[in-house]
Formats: C-alpha cells, structure tokens, sequence
C-alpha cells in the first residue's frame, strides 16, 4: 500500500505479511470494475444538486406564508371577543350597580369601564359626563322589581362576568352562544330605561354606540322608540344615518 | 476515526478523492485501482464467496462515489473505505441469518459466524477458491479456522493496510485487544507454514 506507513508494533511477521500477499491474489471481475467506472463517471445533473437547496428554500417560503397567515388569525378572533365582553361594561358603568359588583368581588367591569370612555372620547369626539352614562335611581329599582321577568342590572352585572370567564378559557364553538346571550341581554336592558326621560335614554343610546356596542344600543333605540315615537328626535346627528338603520 | 483533519499530498488517496469529487474522474480510477484488490479480497475472505464478495465490492464502492462531495479528509481515506466494506459485511450477515446481530467484534457468536461461513449453501469455504500455492491454501485454511475478529483484524492490517490504531478505531477495541487479535492470527499463520516446512 503506498499510503500504509507501519507505526511501531505494526510489524508482526513480514514473512507470513509476504506469503500472505503472494498467495491473496484474487480480483474483481472485468465487469464489475467496469460497473463501478461508469457509474463513477456519470456526473450528476446540475438540478440534483440545488434539489436540497429548491427543497430549502420552498420550506422557508411556506414557513413564511404561514407566519404572515397567522396575526390574521389573531385579528379575527379579537372582534369576537370584545363583542362577547362588551355587555358586561355598559352595567359597570351605572352607578350602584358598579358598587354593588365591587361588592361582589366583581373587578371586571370596572376595568373595562374606562376603555369605553376613551372610545367614546375617540369616535364622537366630543366628551361625555360620567353623568350621563348614569341611569336614574328609579330606573334601577325598577329593574329590580322586573327582575323575575328579566335579568336586572345586578344579574346582568354578574353574567356578563361568566361568560368574560367563558371567554378566556372556552374553545370557539361557545362564543356564539355567548353572542346570542348577549344579544337577549341586550333586548331585556330596554325595560329598566323606560321610565328615562328622552334626553337622557338617547344619551345612553349614543354612549352605548361610542362603546362599540352597536346590538345593545339598537335594543334600546327600539325600546326608546317603543316608549317615544319621536325618540330619533332626541338622537345627536352622527347617529342618525345609524338609526334610520335601525328597524 | 481520528479526529485530526489529514493534510493529503497531491499523490495520497486523500487529495485523489478531493480530485475527484472536483470532477477529476482519473482521480477516482487512480484510486480505484490502488484499493480494488484490497477490498475485494477483505469482503472474499470473509464472505467465502466470490459472488457475494463482487456484489459487496461494488455496493462499497458506489457508496464511495455518491458521497464523493459530502466527503472530507478527517481521517485517511482507507479508514473510511474499509469502515464502509466492514459494514456492508456486518449487514450482510445480519440480513442472511435474519434479525440476529452478527458482530465482528462479538467473540459469542463467532463460531456461529464461522460455522455459517463453512457450511453455507452456496458459500462452499470462504478461503478455497483460486489458491493455486500450497503454502498459499495452507494459509487460507489457517485464516478460515481463527475466529472471525481475529481474522478481521489480519485482513484489515494486511489487505486493507491499516495501522493498529485505525484497526482499533475501525472495530470499536482498543489498541491492546486489536495487538492481541494479530498476535493470535499471526501465530495461527507462522504455525500453518511451519508445518509445511
């Protein structure tokens, strides 16, 4: 071997290493050095070797779809969960009932309640007292005493909490029970309003649309309509094109 | 296998492989024709078939030219070509005699090893085919009768030209158990020609 340089201790018996090699002759046969040859001379096409490359490179292409893909995903889901969260800030906002779910143990609302006097602040531009998101002292009481027939505002103050729970932690087939919930919620809100007078009903319908919350506010702009038939009289002019949507 | 990257000389089987896999195809026949004998006569003697033996010989040696441009010098080529003939040999068996494991280095199954190499069908002796000498056959007998890592260790030293230390790296011993293995097949050899004489 021209490439063997024996190391020390490597020579055991250059007599036998000498009959060994003059007895071990054997070769391979013509035809299989020819095969070995010629597949050694056969060059591999050009496509064979960017083919790990290509590979790479789609992967990372599709990686990439799929990164860009996913925010979207996120964006979808965030709507749906406001929506199912909304209800819960309007009661907040009314005065001893947001006491009352304090009492309670009820923190939620109390921390949406500011989100929506900034959206309010933000889209009608124009400030809104704290005042006139309050229902009157009556309105309440008499939303207790209807309390068999419908939720008042304290039972609303709670479930709004439940399904906030449900929200968090609940796969997404629940969220649409959770809208329907809130959509019979929001039509069993306009029975404690009906004794408000007409400025101040159509002053929680605008501060319920500056929210967000168009289902609810359309719920009680058909209770105040109900109640007043001249109630779109008594809404400012940037709802009017979205009453006059309202059936 | 050594970890030490090997510097190759432009004639050393090392730079022939960097030749080749550069594009330089006499490289390969140059190399080819240096270790075509040795490998083929190390899976022969162990196969005892000359068939098998040329069907194992070209296995190892495609293998050689598909990993021509993964291939880099960190050890010396011969290592890694007899790595490759050496396991070629040991799935071999493992696919002949089923799912039991034939280890060249497993010293319990040896006569099971040398038994399926003396008796094996088509695979008459593994030593008796074109030996025309008669200290040459008394030779090959002598080979055929030690155990198969001993008979590993003789043919990787002298057919495949490696030093002990790469035999022990090659068959996972150490130095001391691959100097042992040699002085017994060493000694079975010199006995095999001393009764001929």
């Amino acid at each position: 071997m021209k490439t063997w340089r024996p190391e020390e201790g490597d020579d055991f018996d250059t007599a036998i290493d000498a009959a060994w090699r003059k007895a071990s002759r054997e070769e391979p046969r013509p035809h299989v050095d020819a095969a070995i040859l010629a597949a050694a001379r056969t060059r591999r096409p050009w496509f064979a070797t960017w083919q790990p490359l290509a590979a790479a490179a789609a992967v990372a292409g599709l990686a990439f779809l799929l990164v860009q893909l996913l925010p979207r995903e996120r964006e979808l889901e965030q709507p749906i969960r406001m929506e199912s969260q909304q209800p819960a800030a309007v009661p907040a906002e009314q005065p001893g009932v947001s006491a009352k779910a304090t009492m309670q143990g009820s923190t939620e609302p109390a921390a949406i309640a500011p989100r929506v006097r900034e959206n309010q602040v933000r889209k009608l531009d124009q400030p809104v007292p704290d005042s006139a998101l309050a229902l009157p002292q009556e309105a309440v009481e008499a939303g207790e005493s209807l309390s068999d027939a419908a939720p008042g505002p304290r039972q609303l103050s709670k479930e709004p909490r439940a399904s906030g729970e449900l929200a968090a932690g609940a796969p997404a087939p629940a969220a649409a029970a959770e809208r329907a919930a809130a959509r019979a919620e929001s039509s069993s809100l306009a029975a404690p309003t009906a004794q408000m007078p007409p400025a101040q009903w159509a002053k929680l319908i605008e501060t319920l649309y500056a929210a967000g919350d168009r289902t609810v506010a359309a719920a009680q702009l058909r209770a105040f309509r109900t109640e007043h038939p001249d109630a779109d009289r008594y809404l400012p002019e940037a709802l009017q094109e979205w009453a006059s949507a309202v059936e | 296998m050594g970890a030490a990257p090997t510097t190759a000389s432009d004639e050393s089987d090392e730079s022939q492989m960097l030749a080749y896999a550069g594009g330089s195809t006499e490289a390969f026949e140059r190399l080819y024709a240096r270790h075509r004998g040795g490998t083929y006569r190390y899976l022969l003697r162990h196969t005892g078939n000359r068939a098998t033996a040329e069907e194992l010989h070209q296995e190892v040696w495609l293998k050689v030219v598909r990993a021509r441009d993964a291939w880099s010098p960190q050890a010396r080529f011969t290592t890694w070509l007899y790595t490759i003939a050496r396991n070629g040999l040991v799935d071999h068996w493992r696919t002949r005699r089923g799912t039991r494991f034939v280890s060249l280095d497993d010293e319990g199954v040896e006569s099971a090893v040398e038994a399926a190499l003396m008796h094996g069908g088509e695979e008459a002796g593994p030593l008796s085919m074109t030996m025309h000498v008669e200290s040459g056959q008394r030779l090959v007998a002598a080979l055929e009768a030690i155990p198969p890592a001993q008979r590993d260790a003789f043919l990787l030293h002298v057919e495949g030209g490696l030093a002990l230390r790469e035999v022990a790296a090659l068959s996972g011993a150490s130095i001391e158990t691959v100097k042992s293995r040699l002085r017994y097949a060493y000694g079975r050899l010199r006995t095999a020609l001393e009764d001929l004489q």
